[in-house]
């Protein structure tokens, strides 16, 4: 008996499986661009804060220095 | 009789053959067809229901990686682009991850589910011997021998 009126219940899910596959890899594929991104967004902000720290500490400096000739 | 799976019963056909003359075999061989026919009409049965289930979800999980995709897309266009501030990308970051970690396990299922259609599929009598007449006695085909 096997085999006979074989449905095509597998054919149809056969085909989405690949979809989901194939989005799936894409997803992964967009994972690891976004985690990038987030590595560069914060690297750009420590850098940005230790600027700010270093003008404020700059700022700091100069203040100290007019106050002692003052 | 003792009930009988249907290969218990195709095996105990065997071992009989040569005592039977034409005719008896015939007709316990027609038995054990009619016992195959309505298997494997059972075993489609649920391979249908299955199938419609598994698409439904199938679709929901499809939708929800174009979304997750999508999301992780747009995330890393704003974060080089500079337009969202390090807390917003890692917090949306994370729940696109933990979205993505559900949906792959639910891509698992979708595998499961086509491999138990497939098997239906390729014999639907040993699906239904296995999954039904082995685990329940109750359910074995009512053979004369």
């Amino acid at each position: 008996m096997a085999g006979t009126n074989r449905p095509t219940g597998s054919r149809n899910l056969k085909s989405y499986h690949a979809r989901l596959r194939r989005l799936s890899e894409e997803t992964q594929t967009a994972a690891v661009a976004a985690e990038d991104a987030l590595a560069t967004v914060e690297s750009r902000e420590r850098l940005r804060v230790a600027r700010s720290a270093a003008a404020d500490a700059e700022l700091r400096e100069k203040y100290s220095n007019l106050r002692s000739e003052g | 009789m003792p009930p009988r799976t249907i290969r218990q019963a195709r095996q105990r056909l065997e071992e009989l053959a040569d005592s039977l003359n034409p005719i008896s075999y015939k007709r316990l061989n027609d038995e054990i067809k009619a016992a195959e026919a309505e298997a494997t009409r059972t075993a489609h049965g649920h391979a249908s229901t299955k199938t419609t289930k598994m698409l439904t979800d199938a679709n929901d999980v499809l939708r929800r990686l174009c979304e997750t995709r999508d999301g992780f897309k747009t995330l890393a266009a704003q974060g080089k682009a500079g337009r969202v501030s390090s807390k917003d990308a890692t917090k949306r970051f994370n729940d696109l991850k933990a979205e993505e970690r559900r949906l792959q396990a639910l891509l698992t299922d979708v595998e499961a589910g086509l491999a138990t259609v497939q098997a239906i599929e390729d014999d639907p009598v040993a699906y239904a011997d296995e999954n039904f007449h082995d685990r329940y006695p109750a359910t074995r085909p009512d053979f004369t021998f």
